[in-house]
């Protein structure tokens, strides 16, 4: 359930997210410098790059967080340059983040159903009055929650309080509260990080499903580029907030200046 | 003791209790929804019972305990929206610090709107319910439904609506909620109107039993202990602490006397801090303050 | 070293530390406004130069309630003051500081006051407030004016007066009025008197000045509850004095506290009949009408001064209203009038000593002064080099049906010369 908003789409309907020569600045510190690049509908786009080079900057700004100091931001045609991070998921952009230790006392199921979009404001009104209409929205956002859990295989965990449960299944019960909001592109933030490597192709399976059932669009930022490259298509290398490289996965990784500026430092 | 002195001293214990209940609830509620706590929660009993003594002789006890809520409601909306909003995502310090300056703010509205002079609420009921030899006052056993029918309103609804989950998922981390879409601001706000409520609710049920005066705020620190005892983050351990406060207040009180009845009162809340520092009802991962 | 940035800036996540400054400034601001508006009279119209009385009173901690009533009465006293000319064409302008009842902050106020140069300190609600600063006043000879002495404060070799009767005197004044109604049938002979009072070290001096006066009169206390001042609940109290059957009920306690333990009296099934007394702290014409309100109709509070509610009215009285109307303000309002007779007290000391009055000046016009404030007070407010309790008599009210006061009884002597 994607909600169509805002001025007619002005770009491209072919390109699910665009960035247009997006700058960012925090104090006097450059953080990004024009940052170009597009996904395309369907497209899996990792981000890789050292520490500090950018990635989580550019999810941020793609997610409303940072406003950049120049540039511009598409989703679909719409330009959410300036939305809100709270409004930014009604464009269709759902995201994880790299930490999910901060919420502790929900059970799996309530995490996942945080990421139900509420009728809003009237599910407000009718759960406050215990209105029926508002019990139904309630027992459906839990309903549709544990549905997925079932479908994505952590049926068994959805009874468990978050502090309680492995780290693994914290990871993916938080691309699962992405997943039922029905998101059409997915940023994914260190989907596998502090994830034992084990585990991580529960990861890459959850994400590889999800890509089959909606047909929608990943950016995938992570440090781990073996795991990147396990379900991307294309990558954009970046360096000290510039995009040093773009294009498919094994011309990327040959690219000089990436070999250069991020694997050749870490071979 | 007699019976019916025991009865009695019940009956004023679990009055107590329901008061005590009613105002860590409102501050186990910011707590659990904004991460937020308002020392200003006091003050907000206080203008409850203002407002109440202001509107109940011409609207009646229950109009007047509705229009009360409503009016409290919007104050806690509004000392939200024009002042903690401006605290989003800011540290907890500051955010208690803004909430003492609410509770300064409060206090000189108070005393420009009705003066120094105590006033009073008059009860809904003077009627009295016979038990074993004595009688026991109708509105004690009204003020505990209250407190009960408050208590498991908020357990319901955080736990169980879908509001409630994103109030929630707000206290642990404000900036990954507002990731999540949930919209933190209309939350928050309505998580302080409901505060509101609580306040009027116990700055009614507590004024009427004593006086409508500038001394209500100091109910915070005397129901502090019990929210100690129940780990500032249970909306059941406010409650039982609340019960079991009063009813070691009151009884030390007829038992040992005035001068004894707090210094047992806060001896418990310190031992408790000792022995469980997150209270018992409490969480050890969930210290907040 | 800086970085280029091109003209371009950030946007700060959305609400900035400027923003929080701002809101922070704001609310800061609201307060002081409000307390400012709260200050004293600055009236300097007269062209002599003015008398100067430091004001040292609770204005935002546990006793701000009557600490805002207090200082509207003084105020409202020095605005009459000045507006009738001053004394001796002097204009009297009071120099407020906030105690907060807080130790730290009247000593650091009563050092400020000193170096303005004050004739003396008035306010002072409790031992809180006055009891840091009575030893550097007596070294500096500064006269501190009190409406809340602690009775040992009170030795003439400190330098503390007291403004109304004092604590001691009004609780013993509670036992003469039992005393009266026993003698004329109203209550039992064998006078069983319940009594709650404070669990504070006053209350315990009190509490010795209770027994050998009960000794005195022949009434037997037969049980003496305590509780901390502002108690959530007073049952507990209330349940162990109606156990014992009391033939009347004395409340030696603030106003709020008053009317939780008629609350409470209720709950726990005092008679509705049972005399009760109660001290001038509770005998605003308002809260004695709650009390009766309540179904208590026989209390009576003791009272410093005479009540515009009354029939009887003195030129004082009536000067008093006028005063306190001219500033707004409800003349039956608790504290206010011990707010206006404290500065009025000052007034009378000021036109005896002349200007200017030096601190050491003033002790010594206020320890020959002698006044009832033209009837406002019961009896003379007399003050010597040996007596610093001042009141002299006090007479004891009730609520009327109508919701006003009537005097019961005679006025009762409480310092016997």
């Amino acid at each position: 359930m994607t909600t169509t908003l805002g001025a007619s789409p002005q770009a491209s309907q072919s390109q699910a997210v665009s960035l247009d020569g997006v700058c960012l600045a925090i104090g006097e510190v450059d953080i990004l410098d024009s940052v170009t690049f597009d996904v395309a509908e369907g497209e899996t786009v990792g981000l890789i790059g050292a520490n500090g080079s950018g990635k989580s900057s550019i999810l941020n700004v793609m997610s409303g967080y940072y406003s950049p100091t120049a540039g511009a931001v598409r989703v679909r045609g719409h330009d959410v340059t300036k939305i809100r991070a709270e409004r930014v998921p009604r464009y269709g952009v759902g995201r994880s983040f790299q930490s999910v230790g901060a919420i502790k006392d929900l059970t799996v199921r309530e995490l996942i159903a945080l990421g139900v979009e509420p009728a809003w404001p009237s599910s407000l009104v009718a759960s406050l009055l215990g209105l029926r209409a508002g019990r139904s929205a309630e027992r459906s956002a839990l309903d549709r929650a544990g549905a997925l859990a079932d479908e994505y295989g952590l049926g068994q965990f959805i009874g468990v309080r978050l502090d309680e449960a492995p780290y693994g299944v914290r990871k993916m019960a938080d691309l699962l509260r992405v997943f039922v909001g029905e998101p059409s592109v997915l940023l994914l933030d260190e989907p596998a990080s502090g994830v034992a490597k084990a585990d991580r192709s529960a990861i890459v399976d959850l994400i590889s499903q999800w890509r089959e059932r909606s047909g929608g669009s990943v950016v995938l930022v992570d440090h781990d580029v073996a795991f990147v490259v396990r379900l991307a298509s294309r990558l954009v290398a970046l360096s000290s907030g510039r995009v040093v490289a773009v294009g498919p996965v094994d011309h990327v990784l040959r690219d000089d200046a990436v070999v250069e500026s991020f694997l050749g430092s870490s071979a | 003791m007699t019976a019916a002195s025991l009865v009695s001293l019940v009956a004023s214990a679990m009055l107590l209790g329901s008061v005590y209940s009613l105002v860590n609830l409102g501050v186990v509620l910011l707590v659990r929804t904004t991460g937020t706590m308002n020392f200003a929660q006091g003050e907000f009993i206080m203008l409850g019972a203002y407002v109440m003594s202001a509107l109940g002789p011409s609207m009646g006890y229950w109009p007047g305990l509705l229009a009360t809520c409503v009016v409290m409601a919007s104050v806690g909306f509004l000392g939200y929206y024009l002042l903690m909003r401006f605290l989003h995502g800011g540290s907890e310090f500051d955010k208690v610090v803004l909430t003492f300056m609410l509770s300064i703010i409060l206090t000189q509205a108070v005393i420009m709107l009705w003066g120094t002079d105590p006033r009073e609420i008059a009860p809904a009921t003077r009627a009295r319910v016979p038990l074993l030899d004595t009688s026991v006052q109708a509105t004690t056993f009204i003020a505990i439904a209250m407190t009960v029918a408050i208590a498991v309103g908020l357990v319901l609804f955080l736990s169980r609506s879908i509001t409630g989950l994103r109030m929630r998922a707000l206290s642990a981390d404000e900036s990954l909620a507002e990731y999540y879409g949930i919209r933190t601001e209309v939350l928050s706000g309505l998580a302080w109107a409901m505060a509101g409520v609580c306040a009027a609710v116990a700055g009614v049920i507590y004024a009427q039993g004593t006086a409508v005066a500038l001394t209500l705020p100091e109910i915070l620190l005397l129901a502090f202990p019990a929210a100690v005892l129940g780990g500032l983050e249970s909306f059941e351990g406010a409650v039982i602490g609340s019960l079991v406060v009063a009813g070691v207040y009151t009884f030390t009180n007829y038992v040992l006397g005035g001068q004894w009845s707090i210094v047992i009162v806060y001896s418990l809340m310190l031992i408790t801090l000792m022995v469980r520092p997150y209270g018992f009802f409490g969480r050890p991962v969930a210290q907040r303050l | 070293m800086t970085f280029s940035t091109a003209g371009r800036t950030v946007r700060p996540p959305r609400v900035g530390r400027t923003a929080r400054v701002v809101s922070t400034l704001a609310a800061g601001l609201m307060v002081s406004g409000v307390l400012a508006a709260c200050g004293g009279s600055d009236d300097s119209s007269s062209s002599g130069g003015s008398y100067k009385i430091g004001v040292e009173i609770d204005q935002t901690g546990r006793s701000k309630a009557s600490g805002v009533a207090q200082l509207k009465g003084m105020t409202a006293a020095a605005d009459a003051i000045n507006k009738a000319g001053g004394i001796d064409g002097h204009s009297v302008e009071l120099i407020v500081r906030d105690t907060a009842s807080d130790a730290a902050k009247a000593v650091s106020a009563y050092s400020d006051l000193k170096s303005q140069g004050v004739s003396a300190i008035a306010g002072f609600l409790g031992s809180v407030d006055l009891g840091p600063v009575v030893k550097r006043a007596k070294a500096d000879n500064m006269a501190l004016l009190a409406t809340g002495s602690p009775p040992d404060l009170l030795d003439p070799k400190n330098t503390v007066f007291s403004t109304v009767a004092n604590v001691n005197a009004q609780s013993e004044a509670t036992l003469s009025y039992i005393k009266n109604r026993m003698d004329d049938g109203d209550v039992a002979p064998e006078g069983r008197v319940g009594i709650l009072r404070y669990a504070t070290p006053a209350g315990e001096q009190q509490s010795v000045a209770l027994a050998a006066k009960a000794k005195e009169l022949g009434i037997d206390i037969v049980t003496e509850q305590t509780a901390p001042p502002g108690a959530a609940s007073l049952s507990s109290q209330l349940q162990t004095i109606v156990d014992k059957k009391p033939d009347a009920v004395i409340f030696l306690v603030l106003e709020s506290d008053l009317l939780t333990a008629v609350k409470a009296a209720d709950a726990t099934g005092l008679p509705k009949d049972t005399p009760i007394a109660s001290w001038a702290f509770a005998s605003s014409p308002s809260s004695l009408a709650l009390v009766a309100k309540s179904g208590y109709h026989d209390i009576a509070a003791s009272a410093n001064l005479q009540s515009p509610s009354a029939a009887e009215q003195s030129d004082g009285l009536k000067a008093y209203v006028t005063a306190a109307k001219a500033a707004g303000l409800d003349p039956g309002s608790t504290q206010i009038p011990e707010g206006y007779a404290q500065t009025m007290i000052a007034a009378a000391a000021l036109k005896k000593c002349g200007y200017p009055c030096s601190s050491k000046d003033f002790i010594a016009a206020l320890e020959s002064t002698s006044t009832d404030l033209d009837g406002f007070a019961f009896g003379p407010i007399t003050y010597s080099r040996d007596e610093h309790r001042g009141f002299t008599a006090m007479r004891f009210v009730t609520s009327t049906d109508s919701g006003g006061i009537a005097y019961a009884g005679d006025p009762i002597e409480i310092i016997s010369k």
